[in-house]
C-alpha cells in the first residue's frame, strides 16, 4: 500500500515535471513546425498537403479576421504565431500600419495582379473573395419570401427576420459589405440603405461563414456570404442557390502574411512560396474553391472574373478607413457591438 | 529549524500570489485605464451606455431565472428519487446527473438540432416558429445544465434529513402534503439556498450559451468576450468582468455564510434512516411528470449530439455519414492529445496539491494559515472569463511572459480546480483521528514520512474524487482558457467552440463526441481504480457534497 503510494507520488512528480519541461526546452534551430491563425476555408486540407510537400507540421487556430487582429495586437510583445492566412485585406492593411506583420516578397508573387498585393510585400493576395447572397429556395417558398437579385432587394419587407449577415467588427465579409455599399451608394445614402437592411436582420453572426451555414440548415432564407458558390459546390444535394447581385458584386483579395517577430520565419516564407506556387494554388482551389488571383485553372462551378459585374471596390482606401467606418457602425447599431 | 515549516506554505503563497492575485489586480488596473490614462471612464460608460448597462440586468435576470428554475427542477427530481417509490426513479437520477459530462456549449448543438428555427421537433414536426436566438434559449439551456448542480446539492441535504421529524408530524396527524410543506421543505432550506446561489454564480459566469444562442442578447460574460475579440477593448472587457466579479463575490459570500450556519445540524443527523412520503396521487403525478419530462429532454439532447455527428447536414440532408470525423485525423489529433495531457496534469496536480494544502491548513500551526486557505478557495468565486482576461493581461507582458506555453494553460486550470481539491482534502482530514498521526510521530517518523505513509493513504478517496472532477472540468473548460490558447496549445473544447461559431454543426458534434468519450473514459477509469467499497461510498458521498466544479 505504502510503496504503491510512493510510486504514485513519483508518477505525480513526473507529470508535473513534464508540464514544466516544454518551457525550458525551447531554443536551438528552427523546428519543422509552423503556427498560424487562419480565416480561410478548408485549412485542414491545406495544412495536410503543405506538410506532405515540405515536411513542416502546421498548428492552427481558425478565427475571423477581426479576431486575428485582436490577438496580434495583444501578443505584439511576444508573437505566438508565424502566419496569418486568409481574411479581409482591410484587416491586413491595418496590421501593416500597426507594424504587426513583416514584409516578404515571394519569388512566386510575380504572377499576382498588382491590385491584389501590397506594394511593399507586407501581404500577398492568394485568391479573391466575392460577396454575394446564398438563398435557400425551399425556405423561400415555405416562408413566402422573394428571392433577391440585387442589393436593393434585400430591403424588401418580406425578408424581415429571414436575412442573416455577419458583424463587421469581427468579419471581413461584413466589413466589405458595409464599405462596399458605402462606395456604391455614397456615404449618406449608403448608411440610410444599411439602416433599412439591418431592420431585416434579427442579429449578426461573428464569423463570415456562419450566415451561409444557417441558410443551408434551413434556419434563414437569405444570407450575405463570402463566395456564395462554395456551399452549393460542397453540398450538391442541398437546397441552395448562389446569387451574384446584378447591381454589383463586391470582391477583395484574401491574403497571406508573415507575422512580425515570427518564431519560424524560414518555414513561414516556405509557406507563402508554396501557397503561390502552381501546386499550392491547386490545393487552395480544392480546399476552398475561390476566384484565383493567379492564372490557375478554376474548377467547375467557380465563376470566372469576367462573368461577374464586379464593383471597382477600392479595398486599399476602405482598408485605411476601417477604424472610422467601424466606429460609425458601432455608433449607429450599438446592439451589435 | 523553526523556519523550516514555513518553506512549503511560503512556496504555495507565492504561487497563489502569482496566479490568483496578480491576474486579478491586472484586471482591476486595466479597468481604470482609458487610452493608458487613469480614469473612471469605463465604469461611467458601463452605467450610462444603454447597451452596456443592459448587459448587467440581462445577466442578473437570466441568472435569477436559471437559478430559480433549476433549483425547482432539482428539488422535484430529488423528491421523486428519494421520497417516493415511483417507477423510473433511477433513470431520472441518472439523467439528472448526465449533463455533468456535457458542457453547456455542446448542448446548444443538440438544442438547435431539435428546437431551432428549422429544428426536427419544433419546425419539421410541430411547425412552430419562434425566436430561438434570444434570452429564452439562454434561460432554457442554462436551466438544463444547472439542474444537475441543484439536484446534487439538494439530494445531499435530503439523504441526511432526519425522518424522525417527519414521523413526529405524522403521528400528530399532519397530512403528507402538510409534512412536505411544513417539515421536509424547511429542513431542506440550507440545500435549496446553496443550490440557488451556486447555480446563480454558474449562470452568470457562462459566456458560451449567450454567445451561441442568444442572438443579439448579451450578458456581462458574453459582452466581455465580444468587447475583447471584436472591438479589441481590453479595458472595457476588464471593466465588465469587474462588475461580473462583484456580483459573483456577493453571491459567494451569501453562500459561504449559509454553509457555515448549517454545518452542525447536518452532521448530527447523519446515519438516520430515510423514509418515503406518501403523497396524494395528483401531487405525485405532477412531480413524476416534471421529472420525466426533464429526463426525456436530457436524453434526447445527448442522443442528438451523437446523431448530429453522423448526419450529413442538419436541417437539409439527414443522411448518415462519417465525413465529420475526417477532420480528426486531418488535425493530427493535436487537440485531443493536448486535452488528455492537460486534463491528466491538472488532475494529478490538483488532487495532490489539494491534499498537501489541506494538510497544512488542518494540521499545522503557522502564521498566514487562513490566508493560504482563503487564497486557494478564492478562484471558486471568480468567473471563468475574469480569470481568462486576467491571465491574458498578466502573462502576455514582461516580467512573466508565459503566454503560449503549456504551463500557463495548466496553471489556469489548476487554479480553477484547486478549491475543490482543498475542500475534499479538508473534509477528509478534519474527520480523521489525530491518534494515528501522533503514533507515527512518537515512533520517530518525520512530518514528511507521516504525510506520505499516513495522510496520503487515508486521503485516497478524496484524491480520487478530486481527480475525477478535475479531469472532467479540464476537458470541458472554455471561458477561462479561450483567451490564452495558442495554435500549439489548442484544446478540444476550443475546437468545438470554433466550429459552433462557424456554424459547422457536424464538425462541432464530431469534436463533442470525442470530448464526451474522453470525459466518460476518464471518470470510468478513476471509478474502477477506486473499486474498493470504502472508496466508492466516499465517491458517492463527495460527488453529492457541496462543492461543484
Amino acid at each position: 500500500m505504502t510503496t504503491k503510494l510512493r510510486w504514485f507520488s513519483v508518477l505525480l512528480a513526473l507529470v508535473m515535471a513534464c508540464t514544466i519541461l516544454p518551457l525550458t526546452a525551447c531554443g536551438g534551430g528552427e523546428d519543422k513546425v509552423l503556427s498560424m491563425y487562419v480565416a480561410y476555408g478548408g485549412p485542414d486540407i491545406i495544412a495536410a498537403e503543405f506538410e506532405r510537400a515540405t515536411g513542416i507540421k502546421v498548428e492552427l487556430l481558425t478565427m475571423s479576421s477581426g479576431e486575428v487582429l485582436t490577438r496580434l495586437r495583444a501578443e505584439k510583445e511576444n508573437p505566438q504565431t508565424d502566419i496569418w492566412f486568409g481574411g479581409g485585406s482591410d484587416a491586413f492593411i491595418q496590421a501593416k500600419e500597426e507594424g504587426l506583420i513583416a514584409p516578404y516578397i515571394s519569388p512566386n508573387a510575380a504572377g499576382v495582379d498588382a491590385a491584389f498585393k501590397d506594394p511593399d510585400g507586407y501581404w500577398t493576395g492568394l485568391s479573391l473573395v466575392i460577396v454575394g447572397f446564398l438563398v435557400n429556395p425551399d425556405r423561400a417558398e415555405a416562408q413566402n419570401v422573394i428571392i433577391p437579385e440585387n442589393w436593393t432587394d434585400l430591403n424588401d419587407s418580406s425578408l424581415k427576420d429571414e436575412l442573416m449577415a455577419s458583424n463587421p467588427n469581427t468579419s471581413g465579409t461584413a466589413y466589405t459589405t458595409v464599405s462596399g455599399i458605402l462606395q456604391v451608394f455614397g456615404e449618406d445614402e449608403g448608411w440610410e440603405f444599411l439602416d433599412q437592411m439591418y431592420e431585416n436582420i434579427p442579429f449578426l453572426e461573428k464569423s463570415g461563414s456562419a450566415p451561409g451555414s444557417k441558410v443551408m440548415a434551413g434556419e434563414f432564407t437569405v444570407g450575405i456570404v463570402p463566395d456564395p458558390h462554395n456551399l452549393p459546390l460542397e453540398n450538391p444535394d442541398a437546397s441552395l442557390l448562389p446569387v451574384f447581385p446584378s447591381d454589383g458584386v463586391l470582391a477583395w483579395p484574401s491574403p497571406v502574411a508573415i507575422i512580425e517577430g515570427a518564431k519560424h520565419p524560414e518555414n513561414a516564407k516556405k509557406f507563402v512560396d508554396w501557397c503561390l506556387s502552381d501546386e499550392g494554388q491547386a490545393v487552395l482551389m480544392q480546399a476552398s474553391p475561390r476566384v484565383p488571383t493567379t492564372d490557375v485553372e478554376t474548377i467547375e462551378g467557380v465563376p470566372q472574373l469576367s462573368e461577374l459585374n464586379l464593383v471597382a471596390y477600392d479595398h486599399i482606401k476602405w482598408g485605411n478607413e476601417r477604424e472610422r467606418v467601424i466606429e460609425e457602425f458601432n455608433n449607429r447599431y450599438p446592439q451589435y457591438q | 529549524m523553526r523556519w523550516k515549516k514555513y518553506i512549503l506554505p511560503a512556496v504555495f503563497l507565492i504561487l497563489l500570489c502569482i496566479f490568483v492575485v496578480y491576474p486579478s489586480v491586472s484586471v482591476l488596473q486595466e479597468s481604470f485605464k482609458v487610452d493608458g490614462q487613469l480614469s473612471f471612464g469605463n465604469y461611467i460608460d458601463v452605467f450610462t451606455k444603454p447597451y452596456l448597462y443592459s448587459t448587467i440586468w440581462s445577466s442578473v435576470l437570466v441568472a435569477c431565472g436559471a437559478a430559480a428554475l433549476s433549483t425547482a427542477l432539482g428539488l422535484i427530481i430529488a423528491l421523486v428519487v428519494f421520497k417516493t417509490t415511483l417507477p423510473f426513479r433511477r433513470l431520472f437520477a441518472v439523467s439528472a446527473v448526465l449533463p455533468i459530462i456535457i458542457p453547456g456549449f455542446v448542448t446548444t448543438i443538440a438544442y438547435i438540432f431539435l428546437f431551432g428555427r428549422n429544428g426536427i421537433i419544433s419546425y419539421q414536426l410541430l411547425g412552430i416558429e419562434w425566436d430561438v436566438y434570444s434570452w429564452k434559449s439562454v434561460l432554457i439551456l442554462q436551466t438544463i445544465d444547472l439542474t444537475t448542480t441543484a439536484f446534487l446539492l439538494i439530494s445531499a441535504t435530503m439523504v441526511t434529513l432526519d425522518s424522525r421529524l417527519e414521523d413526529a408530524a405524522r403521528s400528530l396527524g399532519a397530512s403528507e402534503w402538510n409534512i412536505l410543506r411544513t417539515v421536509t421543505l424547511p429542513l431542506l432550506r440550507p440545500g435549496l439556498i446553496a443550490a440557488a446561489l451556486l447555480t446563480f454564480m454558474r449562470s452568470i459566469a457562462d459566456f458560451g450559451t449567450p454567445l451561441i444562442v442568444g442572438g443579439d442578447f448579451d450578458t456581462l460574460a458574453s459582452a466581455s468576450y465580444t468587447q475583447l475579440i471584436g472591438t479589441y477593448s481590453m479595458e472595457m472587457a476588464a471593466t465588465l468582468n469587474m462588475v461580473l466579479l462583484l456580483i459573483s463575490v456577493v453571491a459567494f459570500w451569501l453562500y459561504s455564510r449559509g454553509q457555515a450556519g448549517s454545518m452542525d445540524v447536518r452532521q448530527q443527523t447523519e446515519g438516520v434512516q430515510r423514509k418515503e412520503l406518501e403523497l396524494s396521487r395528483p401531487v405525485k403525478g405532477f412531480l413524476w411528470t416534471v421529472a420525466c419530462f426533464f429526463s426525456v429532454i436530457v436524453l434526447m439532447m445527448l442522443v442528438s449530439v451523437f446523431l448530429a455527428a453522423f448526419t450529413r447536414h442538419i436541417g437539409g440532408d439527414f443522411g448518415l455519414t462519417l465525413q465529420h470525423f475526417q477532420i480528426l485525423p486531418q488535425r493530427g489529433w493535436n487537440s485531443t492529445i493536448n486535452t488528455l495531457v492537460f486534463a491528466v496534469a491538472t488532475m494529478a496536480i490538483v488532487s495532490f496539491v489539494g491534499i498537501v494544502i489541506a494538510y497544512l491548513v488542518t494540521r499545522l500551526e503557522f502564521r498566514g494559515r487562513s490566508l493560504l486557505d482563503w487564497l486557494t478557495t478564492l478562484p471558486f468565486a471568480i468567473p471563468g472569463t475574469f480569470m481568462g482576461v486576467g491571465f491574458a493581461i498578466a502573462f502576455s507582458k514582461s516580467p512573466l511572459l508565459l503566454a503560449g506555453t503549456w504551463a500557463i494553460v495548466v496553471a489556469c486550470t489548476v487554479i480553477r480546480e484547486l478549491p475543490l481539491g482543498l475542500r475534499a482534502g479538508v473534509s477528509v482530514l478534519s474527520q480523521q483521528d489525530y491518534a494515528i498521526e501522533d503514533a507515527s510521530a512518537s515512533l520517530g517518523a518525520s512530518k514528511i514520512t507521516t504525510f506520505f505513509n499516513i495522510i496520503l493513504p487515508m486521503s485516497r478517496p478524496a484524491l480520487l474524487v478530486t481527480a475525477a472532477w478535475a479531469f472532467i472540468a479540464t476537458v470541458q473548460t472554455l471561458g477561462a482558457i479561450i483567451f490564452i490558447i495558442t495554435p500549439g496549445t489548442k484544446l478540444l473544447s476550443v475546437d468545438v467552440f470554433e466550429a459552433v461559431i462557424r456554424n459547422d454543426w457536424g464538425d462541432a458534434a464530431a469534436f463533442s463526441v470525442v470530448m464526451l468519450l474522453l470525459a466518460a473514459v476518464g471518470v470510468l477509469t478513476i471509478y474502477l481504480i477506486s473499486r474498493r467499497q470504502a472508496t466508492q461510498s466516499w465517491f458517492r458521498k463527495l460527488i453529492t457534497s457541496r462543492i461543484q466544479g
